[in-house]
């Protein structure tokens, strides 16, 4: 079954058409990583998926059900949480806080503990620096979180965006890493990045966004090795 | 715009028609006093109450619309223009013009520190920091017997000597009148020359946004200072005027209410942002029309006009932001371009009737 | 020292009550980025509200009791007074009224009991001010939730004359209202007679407020409401119902807003102005003590008015006059020695 199935898919801000009728197709279980430049629409097709934007056109299926004119706090209930682009964690909230408002959509209370045990295990610092106040969390730590805090609704399907943008090589190293247990836990993942190297290293499917069209769409493998993805994203041959 | 003119004169009027309107607007009315078309009272009303809120309100819109500032204090601004110049005035013995000029310049400088204090902390503040000076202001008004009278208030009167000197000059209310619509019609050329000047455009950029203005260079706490002080000179004439209008005006604290400053909001608001004469059609709907057709008929009136003038603020924001000038521009709008689309489907015609082909380029070659 | 006593018990009560309003300013701010500036007006309506309902008990007793006395006086039994009563063709109190009429030994009434009046008044009072809040917030607030910071405070201000209007219209300014102390008396603290209502006041304030944060804190909810005010957009990703926070904001906003009414109301005179003095010290007080927080201007608040307080005594006859204008000038002279306010931090936007 596929997770997630965005068809034609259209977002308007205003006049300007950000997404023109772009077609994904994420499957359970797999990690799809959808790449571009700046101002190229990947934020908004996740702000879309989460249902924070409205669409102009096209639809989004989840698990095969229309999730197109949901709410926000709806879909994540139903299960697709994201940890959103600059990471947006709450700054005057404690690390702990922070994560429980990620659990708000869960009741029951084990599940929630299993969730806090399962994230301090991805994220060691995250349990060191449990009552701190996350603004005071370096970048790293705050993208960490922002992470930890999706996984703490136990979603069926992991939005990320730009997990790597503006931290340091090894912590980059260690996210992708820790974002392959996830998968391999059984989350579907759908990853949104300008770093296209390491993403497509860990992505089972990759699609390739263009002011607001699909350009190119292949497996990882098949991307990396496409001189035309070289040479717009590597910076020619890498 | 690159519209071609007939010759240089057409140029010149088409482009400053607004200006020449306003003029055309000031002649008209004063000649309409002149000839008596209106009543003692009706007199009493437009030059005691209309006209200093129509000038008033012309202050308010140049801080809302251009610089994006709320300001709660008019009707305490005003109320400070309106007891000095009496207290200059009646008290003092000074002429009609030097107590206008001491009092407007103290209400300026009082609005100044207002609005340093303000932008201290950051430009929405102002509008909390007004609040707090309106009502210290109505505080001051109430209690400061030997400037202001206490509750019990004190007359104005109508001026009574030009510069110096000690002959008593006979000003009558109609005179008064006249003299308010020249300055209104001078207030409203002046706004739009600044509206239209490098200082509105300025503010017009702060308005939409900070940032951008700071990066391109325009110093937001001199223009947001220069904006506020300019409408607190507006409502400072407009007290002045309020005070001098006849020799029955009457001034008390409680004639200086958040309400007035709320109505004078909805006047702009209604009439439309940022447009001059949007704010006269506005003062003349919220005032003249209640004041003088509306109070005639239901007396209980004055309620319903406060809950009105509140829906109507909320409405207006929310749904038609452009206000009562907006619908008159969409209403040119809508008839500027019927007008076209008959005179296209005319030349269509025509153009058939003589053979020609009116999609394509030039004439068709199948004769 | 007595006076001292009272000096700082009216300084606490002042601080209640100032504290209560600046909780619904920052409670809307922070939920829905709204400066309410129309909190002051609703509540005074709120106030009226209590005071007609007082009325409403109340009056029919009052008329009642006019003959009934006479009756007594000329030494009827209670029958007999109220087959006098009825004779003249007075109505009988409702059986509403009837519940808070008291009784002699012998089986006379003998007037009402003030304090069950007022706390009745104030319980309906404070419902409908709820259900004004909420009505407001999904009618009006909700539409305008994406709109920029200036129209919606444009909107609060439309909302003042709504509610300014409203109040003279539907309540109009001829009868005189009355409020009833709820805890009338004076009670002994540290050998002072302190009033009833002071202590009652604060311990009410206290208790509110501790409720309040102790919710923020600790509960779901208010960890909602906090993660909301920090950032609205994420919240709502997170699944949480943004806009009932709001709505709810609102409405507790509306509550609070009219228990400070109620509470400042019988020590001066009911009309559409009330709250005008308490509405600017709220507003400052949150100037004052940051936007950022919802601690910041409760603290804020109190220091206001003990400022105030203490001034007003010791200030003497000139400086007592003029009291509205020194507190606020106080204020004004703070924020231009600070201008981040007593613990804001320096905003920093991204651009």
């Amino acid at each position: 079954m596929d997770a997630l199935v965005l068809k034609d898919l259209k977002v308007s801000y205003y006049l300007i058409e950000a997404l023109k009728g772009i077609n994904i197709t994420v499957p359970e279980g797999k990690v799809v990583a959808l790449l571009g430049s700046n101002g190229a629409g990947k934020t908004t097709t996740l702000k879309k998926i989460s249902g924070v934007i409205p669409a102009s056109g096209g639809s989004v299926e989840f698990y095969g059900e229309d999730i197109t004119k949901w709410s926000a706090n709806k879909i994540a209930r139903a299960g697709i949480a994201q940890s959103p682009e600059g990471r947006l964690i709450f700054p005057d909230l404690t690390v702990e806080e922070n994560l429980r408002v990620g659990a708000y959509t869960l009741k029951d209370k084990a599940q929630i503990q299993a969730n806090f045990d399962r994230v301090y295990r991805y994220f060691p610092v995250l349990l060191e620096r449990k009552t701190q106040v996350a603004s005071t969390l370096s970048g790293g730590e705050q993208q960490m979180l922002a992470i930890a805090r999706a996984l703490m609704a136990s979603p069926k399907v992991l939005l990320l965006d730009e997990p790597s943008l503006g931290l340091a090589p090894l912590i980059v190293a260690e996210i992708f890493r820790i974002i392959q247990e996830i998968q391999k836990e059984g989350t579907t993942v759908l990853i949104v990045e300008q770093n296209a190297l390491q993403t497509l290293k860990i992505a089972d499917y990759a699609y390739v966004l263009e002011v607001g069209k699909i350009s190119m769409e292949g497996t990882g493998k098949e991307l990396l090795s496409n001189p035309l993805l070289v040479e717009a994203y590597l910076g020619g041959g890498e | 715009m690159q519209t071609q003119y007939k010759n240089k004169f057409t140029a010149l009027f088409w482009r400053n028609l607004p200006y020449f309107g306003y003029a055309a607007f000031g002649i008209v009315f004063i000649a309409l006093v002149l000839l008596d078309v209106f009543s003692v009272s009706q007199v009493a009303l437009l030059g005691g109450n209309h006209i200093p809120y129509a000038i008033a309100a012309l202050g308010i819109n140049l801080l809302l619309g251009y610089a994006g500032l709320v300001s709660l204090g008019t009707a305490g601004f005003m109320g400070l223009g309106a007891y000095l110049t009496i207290f200059f005035m009646v008290d003092l013995n000074w002429s009609f013009i030097m107590a206008l000029v001491a009092s407007v310049t103290f209400c300026v400088i009082v609005g100044l520190l207002t609005g340093f204090i303000a932008c201290r902390v950051s430009g929405w503040y102002l509008a909390i920091a007004t609040l707090a000076i309106a009502e210290m202001l109505r505080n001051i008004f109430s209690k400061l017997k030997v400037i202001t009278g206490g509750d019990e208030g004190k007359a104005g009167r109508l001026p009574f000597k030009y510069l110096f000197g000690n002959e008593e000059v006979p000003f009558t209310e109609k005179h008064m009148l006249i003299l308010m619509i020249i300055v209104l019609t001078i207030i409203m050329i002046f706004t739009l020359r600044l509206f239209k000047s490098y200082y509105g455009r300025a503010m017009l950029t702060m308005n939409g946004s900070e940032p951008a203005a700071q990066t391109m260079g325009v110093n937001l706490t001199k223009y947001r200072l220069l904006a506020f002080a300019i409408n607190t000179a507006y409502v400072g004439i407009a007290g002045v005027f309020y005070a001098t209008a006849s020799n029955t005006a009457f001034v008390t604290p409680t004639k200086w209410l958040l309400f007035l400053s709320l109505n004078l909001f909805a006047v702009v608001i209604i009439g439309g942002l940022c447009s001059i004469s949007g704010t006269l059609i506005g003062t003349f709907i919220m005032y003249t029309l209640v004041d003088m057709w509306l109070k005639t008929l239901w007396q209980g009136i004055e309620n319903f006009i406060y809950i009105l003038s509140g829906v109507l603020i909320i409405v207006v924001s929310v749904f038609w932001p452009g206000g009562i000038i907006a619908l008159f521009i969409k209403l040119k709008f809508a008839i500027i371009k019927w007008n076209y689309k008959r005179k296209a489907k005319k030349l269509y015609a025509k153009m058939q009737a003589a053979g020609m082909n009116p999609m394509g380029g030039g004439t068709s070659n199948e004769n | 020292m007595q006076i001292f006593i009272n000096i700082i018990a009216s300084g606490l009560n002042t601080c209640g009550i100032y504290a209560l309003a600046a909780l619904g300013i920052i409670l809307i701010y922070r939920t829905s980025d709204t400066t309410n500036y129309s909190q002051g007006t609703i509540s005074t309506f709120g106030a009226y509200i209590g005071a007609w309902v007082s009325g409403l008990i109340v009056d029919p007793i009052e008329k009642y009791m006019l003959s009934y006395e006479t009756s007594r006086a000329a030494g009827l039994s209670p029958a007999d007074c109220e087959a006098a009563a009825e004779a003249l063709g007075i109505a009988k109190p409702g059986s509403i009224s009837s519940l808070f009429i008291k009784y002699t030994e012998d089986g006379y009434m003998d007037g009402y009991y003030g304090w069950a009046v007022a706390i009745v008044s104030a319980i309906i009072a404070m419902i409908c001010a709820i259900v004004i809040g909420v009505l407001i917030d999904r009618i009006i607030i909700s539409r305008a939730r994406h709109s920029n910071p200036l129209t919606k405070q444009i909107i609060t201000l439309g909302l003042i004359s709504v509610f300014l209007g409203l109040s003279t219209a539907v309540f109009g300014s001829v009868r005189q209202y009355r409020f009833f102390k709820f805890a009338p008396g004076t009670v002994k603290i540290a050998g002072a007679d302190v009033a009833w209502s002071y202590v009652a006041n604060i311990a009410i304030c206290v208790v509110i407020i501790a409720i309040m944060f102790t919710a923020l804190i600790k509960t779901k909810w208010g960890l909602s409401v906090r993660a909301t005010a920090s950032n609205e957009m994420v919240a709502r990703m997170m699944g949480i119902p943004t806009p009932i926070i709001t709505m709810v904001s609102w409405a507790i906003a509306a509550a609070v807003g009219t228990l400070a009414a109620l509470m400042y109301a019988p020590t001066t005179t009911l009309d559409t102005s009330l709250m005008n003095s308490i509405q600017v010290i709220s507003l400052l007080a949150c100037v004052l003590g940051g936007f950022e927080t919802f601690h910041g201007p409760i603290i804020a608040a109190c220091i206001i008015a003990l400022f105030k307080s203490l001034v007003q005594f010791y200030g003497g006859d000139l400086i007592g006059s003029y009291i509205e204008a020194v507190t606020y000038a106080f204020v004004l002279v703070l924020m231009l020695i600070r201008p981040q306010g007593l613990f804001g931090k320096k905003i920093v936007k991204k651009v």
